[in-house]
């Protein structure tokens, strides 16, 4: 095994690898999952070198922190890996409600009987992190990201939660990193634009940011990114396939960008991509992975898999071989912009 | 499938199984305890007819709630079910130490990387409460116990920790209770004392009480017993087999066969050979006969056995179950081996 590329996030001391682990599809979206099965996934993982591992306590509704602990105690690896976890959302138990799953956009399938209530004070963003301990099972958090903060999930709603973040819920970030308790802290959303602006207010290390930079969406090059990285918030990038039409190709018949069905305009420039592709023998996850990889503001790609076969995939994407001629031609046919960085010696780890 | 006769707690809101499993041992107390066979454990139990499952924050340090929770959801056994756990304790992450093992006279074995705290506020009671929801992964809990609120426990201490109670304890007690949020509220502790003197000055339902009646102890009959009944509190007994010694007999391995963790005195380990003659006669098991003289008590609702492995499920399943002749019940009073106001289980009284 060759060991993945590290990078730290901010300037702190946590260093992940190039390839993180998200637990969504292992929590029960739209598929159940047993435990068994997301024990191989987390060990296929560690196998392939992955030292990063993400959850959230809406995942599952619990079931991911849960899960997650407990494969990391059994598969005795907790203190070689980096764990993160959200905040801003605090589970309470909902007593005999039979039916959860509605009230969510999501339907978990088997969660835990738990409800979310958004809270992003100072004890909203205590008691989230206390809670995930105990469901964990672990007695450390590596990071703590402030889940879904912004327009792109609240709407309305956002500057109301937001303001909870300035009123109190920072100070809570900054006596958990100051005391030790976690070692980086920072947002997980599906935005730029959050992030920026708490970057603007509170010293973040790093946000986990889901599909806003991809081969197909390049928008954070316009100063989001530089912004960023001069602020020293590393960013780690989920959602880089846009929901599958970057691991599934334009033939695929299911195909959804951003979680909806693909624009006509999109799949054109992936078939343009899958043309340059098929010329350099290069396969389209992987070119969709190294790219959001070269950027120097990307510590990492976090990437879902509910199979082991899913995660070699994963992992083959960050460390598979591609020759500089194919980024070459991608600017060439301009299908990535000019300023986008590529990997300099045409492989990125 | 075998099932179990049911008593329903004074306060007429749950009714319990004539056994509940203990999961204590299943914790990890002293002995490693895999997953498997943790579920492998209750999923016997629940096949042999046991419907009450007891737990604490303390087993295994959050791993007996863990995995309880677990194998109750996987196996959609929540709703066919009673839970107890405990409050009093609370599990705090303890950073990258080994702290754990050394400080606490229970060597649990992997446990969960928490330290426990006593805490018997109204904030410790409420948030140990929710942090064992957050554990198990339920959303209901049926019955609470106040874990060692007892002086045999606390020694000095005990007076601080009852004054938590009194001070906003017991109002989270009875927030608890009355919100619906659990069905029972009681002691669980290794002495009978401490619930009469919380007793006293907050109204129990039930009290999960270990080794206090057995059939070498009887000492509650006088008083103990008399005045739970007067004052409503279904007894869930514990430690009917005297931490060892009723189980093993007394040709057992003298590690083991305890009596109340230590070794058994000379005394006892006499009355436990008479008492072993007596059950040879009528073909009885000293297990069944331990068990089921305690049950056959009216102020006792319950009997938590601890298992380890499926077979004693089994043996505990057979100790509250199995025919015992009335006979036999005779021969211990005549011979002087049970007192003479002891109730004994009727002809009818075994299960069905």
């Amino acid at each position: 095994m060759i060991p993945l590329e590290r990078r730290t996030l901010g300037r702190t001391k946590v260093s992940v690898t190039s390839a993180g682990l998200g637990t969504v599809p292992l929590s029960g979206f739209n598929v159940g999952v047993p435990y068994s099965e997301f024990e191989a996934v987390v060990k296929a993982a560690f196998d392939l070198g992955v030292r990063y591992f993400d959850c959230a306590p809406m995942y599952g509704l619990g079931k991911a922190e849960h899960f997650l602990g407990r494969a990391l105690r059994d598969l005795r690896i907790r203190d070689q890996v980096v764990v993160s976890t959200k905040c801003g959302r605090v589970l309470k138990p909902a007593s005999r409600t039979p039916k959860l799953d509605t009230v969510y956009g999501i339907e978990w399938v088997d969660p835990y009987p738990f409800r979310d209530t958004y809270d992003y004070t100072y004890d909203g963003v205590m008691r989230s992190f206390e809670d995930s301990q105990q469901r964990l099972g672990l007695d450390y958090i590596d990071v703590l990201l402030v889940h879904d903060v912004g327009r792109a999930w609240h709407g309305d709603q956002a500057e109301y939660y937001w303001n909870q973040l300035r009123e109190s819920g920072y100070r809570a970030l900054d006596v958990l990193k100051s005391s030790g308790a976690i070692g980086a802290v920072g947002l997980g959303v599906n935005e730029t634009e959050s992030v920026v602006g708490v970057a603007r207010e509170f010293p973040i290390d790093c946000a986990l940011i889901a599909g806003r930079y991809t081969l197909l969406n390049h928008a954070p090059l316009d100063g989001h990114f530089d912004e960023l990285q001069s602020r020293n918030v590393s960013v780690i990038a989920g959602g880089i396939y846009n929901s599958g039409i970057l691991a599934a190709g334009s033939k695929a018949v299911a195909s959804t960008y951003d979680y909806q069905q693909v624009p006509s305009a999109i799949l054109e420039r992936v078939r343009s991509v899958e043309k340059v592709c098929e010329r350099h023998g290069v396969d389209l996850p992987t070119v969709a992975t190294q790219f959001v990889q070269a950027h120097p503001a990307v510590a990492t790609v976090v990437q879902g898999a509910k199979s082991t076969c899913e995660v070699t995939q994963n992992v083959h994407a960050v460390s598979a071989r591609i020759p500089a001629a194919l980024w070459q031609d991608l600017r060439n046919f301009n299908l990535i912009p000019s300023n986008a960085p590529v990997p300099e010696d045409g492989r990125s780890s | 499938m075998v099932s179990l006769q049911k008593r329903a707690l004074p306060n007429g809101r749950v009714s319990l199984t004539s056994l509940g499993l203990g999961t204590s041992p299943l914790g990890g107390c002293g002995v490693p305890v895999s997953f498997e066979t943790f579920e492998a454990v209750i999923l016997k139990a629940y096949e042999q007819g046991v419907r009450y499952f007891d737990v604490a924050p303390l087993y295994g340090l959050g791993k007996s709630e863990h995995f309880l929770g677990h194998v109750l959801r996987v196996h959609g056994l929540r709703p066919e079910v009673l839970v107890s756990t405990k409050a009093g304790r609370l599990l705090k992450p303890e950073s990258r130490s080994k702290r754990a093992e050394s400080l606490y006279g229970i060597n649990w074995v992997d446990p969960l990387p928490f330290v426990d705290e006593y805490d018997y506020s109204y904030d410790g009671i409420m948030r140990s409460f929710a942090d064992s929801q957050q554990r198990l992964g339920l959303d209901h809990i049926d019955i609470l116990f106040l874990h060692d609120v007892s002086g045999v426990w606390h020694q000095e201490k005990y007076p601080l920790y009852l004054g938590q109670l009194r001070e906003s304890g017991y109002r989270a007690c009875d927030e608890l209770r009355r919100s619906g949020a659990v069905k029972a509220i009681g002691l669980g502790v290794n002495e009978t004392a401490s619930v009469l003197e919380v007793a006293a000055e907050f109204n129990l339902d039930c009290s999960l009480v270990a080794g206090r009646y057995t059939l070498l102890n009887h000492a509650p009959l006088t008083d103990f017993f008399p005045e739970a009944q007067r004052r409503g509190i279904g007894i869930i007994a514990g430690g009917v087999y005297n931490s060892g010694i009723l189980a093993e007999g007394s040709r057992g391995n003298a590690l083991t066969r305890t009596y109340d963790y230590q070794t058994a005195s000379e005394s006892i380990v006499q009355r436990v050979k008479a008492l072993e003659a007596v059950c040879e006669r009528h073909n009885v098991a000293l297990a069944n006969a331990a068990s089921q003289f305690v049950y056959a008590h009216p102020a006792v609702t319950s009997v938590v056995q601890g298992a380890l492995t499926t077979a004693h499920v089994e043996q505990n399943v057979a100790s509250i179950s199995a025919p015992i002749p009335q006979a036999f019940w005779m021969d211990l009073k005549s011979e002087g081996l049970i007192p003479k106001e002891a109730p004994l289980p009727g002809p009818m009284a075994q299960s069905s």
